[in-house]
């Protein structure tokens, strides 16, 4: 058995710029990736990460967005995020332990990358390899020569139904909340969350070929929603509210081919028997079961050390009826990237817009990162947020600046 | 995905400067024939070899890379896979490219990243690009460049580190290969006794010198003839890219599954 060692020593910093100006962190981050081969055909893979906030010893008067609670969610993290076996054989490989499974051809859009939740303590601005919760899975991957063409067979089973997590109550990075008519305070129940159990079982299948020069897929997954359903009713001017976690299935596909310095990708996801939110205050009806269908097309064009890329999602609630649901029957975000490298590419600059058409907010996230040496690496960006509500506009008052240096080993 | 590009050179380089069998010496002797000589040299069936990269920049900085390639042949196409081993903030990025044989047909790349942990289908890119922070183009680490692009001409013999070789010129047959291609003309020197082309100065689109490449060290492995050293150095932004090769193992019957997208995602781990 031949034991490696990798890794990376971090810190990221961020001050936030508008709202109430402080420093957002001062994260001090290790990441460890201890390896094995075992003989020929075992090997073993592992990622953990850990961080201490210094920022959250800063402000010991601010008890309004970094109360005591607060500053312990963030002061401190440490996690395993993968940390598992691999046999590899021929005909296929078999991974058993806890792993980040990842499905789909678009950028950040999660339509069928729907396998591990994310911890969004910093809303979505956190590297997914980072944010992504390590599931314990077994995942085989079968491959199949039939008429010359390889076609990949894979099978998820997880009992490891694990929901999102979400920044706490009243911090910065919290989703809105705002109190229906007639409430003025609001009391959370224990939210049901599905645990280790037979029942609560998460499994998929994924196919998988290249057809004519199409990258095909084709996907099922029968999970638990990662975000919570909420199902709230009124008690005298109380809202009481209780998270619920519901299964759906989920049917897709998803392309990608090349035309030149064109690379065009898409996937589709149905959701059945989705949960989705109303606006009735009662818990029977404060949650109905709809299909879903998103949908979302990348166009990547590549020229002269030049990226632009763009997507487009789609998301409709069939059969939305009435006006009783909380989020729009049709609803979508568009993304444009855009990035270069300069320096024989230790410059590399870039910009990442993203805007809800629905709400009309977006989030602009532009940076430059620069290749000090092989090992070190440093990184200036600012994440700027536009809107009043929605899904961006509710942080408008978080815009940050924020730099990364980074040595990794 | 400049990155993906640089994975390219692992299977292609030493190829770009070894090439075919022994030339008889003839008057009539066209820079196509040679071109042509160049294109049909024996690199064997398969290969498996490491590469060790050093960028180093006007400064004297030094960037450093490691890698080890897999390419297979199919009758004129190819198939190659790439794992980038050093430094560790790109290690575990992978290359899969199927490359066509002429111009009919865009070579297909697959590139895993594993901060995304995803197999992304690449553009196969201008090949005036460079790639990977290295002095390289797409173009240059062709096997041989695409010789319907190019009029070549028989500049005439000259000898090189003490080895006779035919001066070969290539013009690229429009303004638009010149743009695509990043030059408005190349002169390579080729040895005369193996067919390797040992040298290759490179003029922009302007007309201006640009850029040097040389083969450092050359030997037989396998009986077939590889370059296991050399060097591009661009005199305009005076940035060298140096390329070591090692561990070459020619004609091993590499399985089919080697050069596939399967492996990306595997990685590559020494056993």
């Amino acid at each position: 058995m031949e034991w490696t060692l990798h890794g990376a020593v971090k810190n990221e910093t961020a001050y936030f710029t508008s709202g109430n100006k402080r420093l957002d962190k001062i994260q001090n981050r290790l990441e460890l990736k201890p390896e094995a081969v075992i003989g020929s055909q075992w090997e073993f893979r592992s990622r953990f990460l850990g961080w201490y906030d210094a920022a959250m010893d800063v402000y010991a008067d601010n008890t309004t967005d970094l109360t005591p609670g607060i500053k312990r969610h963030y002061r401190t993290y440490l996690a395993s995020k993968e940390a598992y076996l691999m046999y590899m054989a021929d005909s296929f490989d078999f991974r058993l332990g806890q792993q980040q499974i990842v499905w789909g051809e678009t950028d950040g859009l999660r339509l069928l990358d729907i396998i591990n939740p994310l911890d969004q303590r910093e809303f979505i601005l956190d590297d997914f390899l980072d944010s992504r919760i390590g599931l314990w899975a077994a995942r085989l991957n079968y491959y199949a020569d039939l008429n010359g063409v390889e076609h990949e067979f894979e099978f998820v089973l997880t009992p490891d139904a694990r929901p999102a997590k979400f920044a706490p109550s009243g911090s910065r990075w919290a989703y809105a909340q705002s109190l229906p008519t007639g409430a003025t305070s609001q009391r959370l129940l224990a939210s049901k969350e599905p645990g280790w159990a037979l029942g609560n079982m998460e499994y998929g299948f994924a196919w998988r070929s290249n057809l004519d020069g199409w990258d095909l897929s084709l996907n099922y997954f029968y999970g638990w929603r990662d975000t919570p359903n909420l199902s709230s009713q009124l008690e005298g001017t109380v809202l009481v509210t209780q998270a619920r976690h519901l299964r759906m299935h989920t049917v897709g596909g998803s392309f990608a081919n090349a035309f030149g310095a064109l690379v065009l990708r898409g996937e589709a996801a149905v959701n059945l028997r989705e949960g989705i939110d109303t606006n009735v205050l009662s818990y029977t009806a404060s949650v109905v079961r709809k299909t879903t269908v998103n949908a979302a097309l990348v166009a990547e064009y590549t020229k002269n050390n030049w990226v632009i890329s763009s997507q487009v999602f789609i998301r409709h609630i069939a059969g939305a009826g009435g006006g009783s649901l909380t989020e729009d029957e049709t609803s979508g975000f568009v993304t444009l990237r855009v990035a270069t490298d300069f320096m024989n590419e230790k410059l590399k600059p870039e910009v990442l817009l993203l805007a809800d058409w629905a709400d009309g907010g977006w989030l602009m996230r532009p940076k430059a990162s620069y290749e000090f040496s092989d090992a070190w690496v440093g990184t200036l960006g600012a994440d700027i947020f536009a809107g009043s509500a929605g899904f961006f506009g509710q942080f408008a008052a978080n815009d940050r600046i924020y730099t990364e240096i980074e040595w990794s080993f | 995905m400049n990155l993906g590009k640089l994975a390219l050179i692992i299977f292609t380089l030493s190829i770009l400067t070894g090439m075919g069998a022994v030339l008889s010496y003839s008057e009539e002797m066209t820079g196509l024939d040679v071109m042509k000589r160049v294109d049909n040299r024996d690199d064997g069936d398969d290969l498996t070899q490491k590469i060790y990269q050093k960028l180093i920049d006007r400064r004297g900085g030094v960037r450093e890379r490691e890698m080890v390639s897999f390419r297979k042949d199919y009758g004129k196409d190819n198939k190659a896979i790439s794992y980038f081993l050093a430094p560790a903030n790109i290690r575990d990025t992978a290359l899969l490219t199927y490359d066509y044989d002429g111009t009919e047909r865009d070579d297909d790349q697959w590139l895993y990243l594993p901060a995304l942990k995803k197999v992304r289908r690449i553009s196969s890119s201008d090949r005036g690009d460079y790639f990977m922070g290295t002095d390289f183009t797409f173009e240059d680490i062709k096997q041989t460049p695409e010789l319907e692009d190019y009029n070549w001409s028989l500049a005439g013999s000259e000898v090189i580190d003490g080895h006779d070789c035919w001066v070969v010129d290539g013009k690229p047959k429009s303004d638009e290969l010149k743009k695509n291609l990043g030059y408005s003309r190349t002169r390579g020197f080729i040895r005369k006794d193996i067919d390797v082309n040992i040298r290759t100065d490179y003029w922009d689109r302007k007309g201006q010198e640009l850029k040097h490449f040389n083969v450092t060290e050359l030997k037989q492995v396998d009986g077939i003839w590889t370059a296991t050293a050399m060097v591009m150095e661009n005199v305009q932004t005076r940035h060298r890219t140096e390329m070591e090769f090692t561990d070459h193992k020619y004609n091993t019957n590499l399985p089919d599954r080697m050069l596939s997208e399967r492996m990306l995602k595997r990685g590559y781990r020494s056993k």
